[in-house]
């Protein structure tokens, strides 16, 4: 959080958009306060309007979830949840209240026949946001360079000082590595879930195509691809399938 | 020194009794001082002490009191490790006249050392219904027999039955028959019993009895016994004397005449019993229980518990009560189960002897502590017992009832595993989902990717860029401190101006040789510099060749050798030179050099 408060800074540097915040602050207030009366429809209403205009952060799609779950909707709200956590990946209030919605699901699915190294690999990955990995890639280039220019200026070839250049080397490449996955999870893996009650997924796109297997609200899914209004999702269990975008919130 | 040894051998003497052996305590109490005549007095003589084996006290002899055995109790406890255990020995005192008596220090010896009571006063009164029982006798001595004869007293012993079973009870019955008054106690040898188990059966009785119409008086005395093997047992005779004042001198005496008493002599009276002959019967095999106690009688089981409810290690007490008739002491303390759950070990007992209607009973009582090792609903099973019953001939099982208890606490595992601490576990039940946040802003945008912000390239290109400089700098003054030839060729140009600029003052004071001395060491210089070489003293074909390997245009080496054909010629014959022709080779000199910094490198 320390590079963390940083970059909120330079973002907010780099939003002109912030101008046009004060209303949807005003918006956002309004909601709160309704979800605090037990109004959660209304509440949700408030908080969809500041997203409607493009907004996107940790706090609205935490609230937004947490009006969704309370008007029952289970799969919305755990989209929400996921949405809210790519901002704010160790948010103890988004992780319990996602852990409590995935309690409420139906279906419940072991991931297969994926590795535990990878498993692994990607909760690290996941469990700081894109930017935080961006900024400690940066900081360890920094040091990296400041290192090599100390080098080369002063042609202190020693051991201790080649191994910590070597050193922030090998964090450099791994830090960019991880940035580089994590921006592709959070942003070029397109995820879906599954908010209507139960629903069949298909063989194909059409509903003519033959039912594979049954799934309910709130399972989530990898979108590999979209075509004519179908999604094609592969859920964690490696099973395969076509589900309507209407069925489907993407995450 | 002498003082030293005495106090050594008083501890050599005193030490063992109180190092090695165990103490013990022992001590007399009596239900009450005061009593009439012929009413009863208990006593109880109290042993207890650690050991298993308590040492028993002699039967007390006292004076102006008839003593019979009244039966003992027996208690254990067991308390943190140590067994507590005591023995009651319970005697029946029966005053035989009225005055103040003491009852004397009772000892009894253990392990070397003596051990005594205190005194106890006891009150004598005239007994209050002695004045009836008197006149009854009176009545009985009216009818008079003065004379002295052996049917004035004689004894018998009965038995209540002739075929008995092992451990059974049987009754003995002595009976003195007395047709005139005695004033003294007469002696008594209880039979010979041997292979029985003895136990008095107190209190004598006395009463008024016809036997071929003549009145007796009746002192009676019962004894159980219990056979402990089969086969055919004789109870020996019983004797009783008399001694012979009470036989001689009944005539010159009234009822109250005993102050004469000790006035004649004469023989003392042996009346003997006749043995008796008994069957023991072996408890029958048939029908007998495997887990078979040895316990003959009949008997009632029951068992409590302490409480339904309790924490891990505390123990839970089960009491099995055996209570009926029957030897008591010989009751085998019933079978323990074996629980996976409890530790459970047996945790004290006691007995209590009854004599009630010359039957040998009681009640014996076993605890046993279950102690749970971890928490949850458990039931322990019932105690069972068995006994024969002679008086149908059968065996019986006795069963006692099963408890279900609830334990609560922490096992003994988890103990362990928390090392000793006891702590309670909070768990989280959520019912809920947890609340919104409020209070932080919900409108800024989070949504932008540093990555692909300009802003990432310029910080991560500032400090690559940083190095390039650094290291061109580097390199540059590297080059500048190690290579020569590089510094030469930096420093070319430079040199040649100065050089020109020497020409230039020579040009305005008009020293043509000087000048074109000037000119022509700035040339070679140059060339020297740029090259890396020593032009000085190279011939014209030397240098067209190295103006050739670095590619020189042909016009600038013409217009070199050009120069340095001037340059030659004004210094030998200076004086055809004018300032115009020497201000024209010095801009020529310039624009020579100029030039080949532009084509040659």
């Amino acid at each position: 959080m320390r590079f963390g408060s940083l970059l909120i800074l330079i973002c907010l540097a780099l939003a002109s958009v912030a101008q046009a915040s004060d209303a949807l602050e005003h918006d956002f207030e309004i909601a709160n306060s309704l979800y605090q009366q037990g109004d959660y429809t209304g509440a949700l209403e408030n908080y969809r309007k500041v997203a409607a205009s493009g907004v996107d952060n940790a706090v609205l799609h935490y609230n937004i979830g947490n009006s969704y779950f309370k008007t029952g909707q289970l799969g919305e709200a755990i989209a929400s949840y996921h949405k809210a956590l790519r901002f704010d990946p160790r948010n103890d209030d988004i992780r319990a209240n996602l852990r409590f919605a995935k309690q409420q699901m139906i279906d419940k699915i072991d991931p297969t026949a994926v590795s535990p190294l990878w498993m692994w690999y990607k909760s690290l990955v996941l469990n700081y946001t894109a930017n935080e990995w961006a900024v400690m890639s940066s900081v360890l280039l920094f040091l990296l360079l400041f290192m090599l220019i100390y080098i080369v200026w002063t042609r202190n070839r020693q051991f201790v000082v080649k191994s910590i250049a070597v050193g922030l080397l090998i964090l450099f490449v791994c830090s960019g590595i991880c940035t580089g996955v994590n921006v592709r999870l959070n942003f070029y893996s397109p995820r879906g879930a599954i908010v209507v009650p139960e629903v069949s997924i298909k063989a194909g796109p059409g509903e003519d195509f033959g039912e594979q297997f049954v799934a309910h609200e709130g399972l989530t899914f990898d979108i590999l691809k979209q075509e004519s209004g179908w999604y094609l999702g592969v859920f964690d269990n490696r099973l395969k399938g076509w589900i309507r975008v209407s069925d489907a919130a993407k995450i | 020194m002498r003082l030293l040894r005495i106090v050594a051998i008083v501890m050599l003497i005193v030490a063992p009794a109180t190092l090695f052996g165990g103490e013990i305590s022992f001590s007399a109490d009596v239900n009450t001082t005061e009593a009439a005549v012929s009413e009863p007095i208990t006593l109880e003589l109290t042993v207890s002490g650690s050991e298993q084996n308590l040492p028993e006290p002699a039967s007390p002899d006292i004076d102006g009191f008839d003593v019979f055995g009244a039966g003992r109790s027996q208690q254990f406890s067991f308390v943190n490790g140590v067994t507590q255990s005591s023995v009651i020995h319970r005697f029946m005192l029966v005053p035989r006249q009225e005055g103040s008596f003491t009852i004397p220090p009772m000892e009894l010896r253990y392990e070397g050392k003596t051990y005594s009571t205190k005194p106890i006063k006891i009150t004598v009164t005239q007994a209050a219904s002695s004045g009836n029982r008197q006149s009854q006798r009176s009545t009985g001595q009216s009818s008079g027999r003065r004379e002295s004869s052996s049917d004035d007293y004689f004894v018998e012993t009965v038995v209540d039955k002739d075929t008995i079973y092992v451990n059974e009870q049987l009754t003995l019955t002595f009976r003195f028959y007395q047709g005139k008054r005695l004033f003294s106690q007469p002696e008594y040898n209880a039979p010979s019993a041997t292979g029985f188990w003895v136990e008095d059966l107190p209190p004598q009785k006395n009463y008024y009895k016809t036997v071929k119409g003549r009145d007796y008086y009746v002192a009676e005395v019962k004894t159980g016994l219990f056979p402990t093997s089969p086969g055919v047992k004789t109870i020996g005779e019983a004797v009783l004397t008399l001694k012979g004042e009470d036989i001689t001198s009944i005539f010159d005496r009234d009822f109250f005449g005993f102050f004469d008493r000790g006035r004649s002599q004469s023989k003392p009276m042996r009346l003997a019993t006749r043995p008796i002959e008994v069957v023991v019967l072996p408890l029958p095999a048939d029908g007998k229980p495997a887990d078979y106690s040895g316990s003959v009688g009949r008997f009632k089981m029951s068992t409590s518990i302490d409480k339904f409810e309790v924490e891990v290690n505390q123990p839970v007490t089960v009491t099995i009560k055996l209570s009926g008739t029957g030897n008591i002491k010989t009751l085998a303390e019933p079978a323990i189960p074996d629980l996976e759950d409890f530790r459970v070990f047996s945790s004290g007992k006691s007995e209590n002897v009854s004599k009630a209607g010359y039957v040998v009973g009681g009640s014996k009582s076993f605890e046993v502590a279950f102690v749970p090792k971890r928490p949850g609903t458990f039931t322990i099973p019932a105690m069972s017992s068995n006994y024969f019953d002679p008086s149908d001939g059968k065996y019986k099982t006795l069963a006692g009832r099963s408890f279900d208890i609830t334990v609560t606490g922490v096992s003994n595992e988890e103990i362990a595993a928390q090392s000793g601490r006891t702590t309670e576990r909070m768990d989280l039940v959520a019912t809920d989902i947890r609340y919104i946040i409020t209070g932080k802003s919900g409108s800024g945008d989070q949504s932008g990717l540093f990555v692909f912000s300009p802003l990432f390239i310029v910080v991560n290109l500032l400090p690559i860029a940083a190095l390039v400089i650094v290291f061109a700098v580097r390199r540059h003054r590297d080059r500048l401190a190690g290579d020569v030839g590089y510094r030469r060729l930096r420093r070319a140009v430079k040199m040649a101006r100065v050089r020109l600029a020497q020409a230039d003052r020579h040009l305005k004071q008009n020293e043509a040789d000087k000048f074109y001395t000037e000119i022509s060491r700035a040339l070679h210089e140059y060339i020297g510099d740029k090259f890396n070489i020593s032009a000085h003293g190279m011939t014209r074909l030397q240098l067209e060749k190295l103006f050739s390997d670095h590619h020189a245009p042909e016009n600038l080496q013409a217009r070199f050798f050009e120069i340095v054909a001037t340059c030659d010629e004004g210094r030998f014959s200076p004086a055809s030179h004018s300032g115009e022709k020497m201000r024209e080779a010095l801009k020529e000199s310039e624009n020579l050099i100029v030039e080949f910094e532009d084509t040659v490198k």
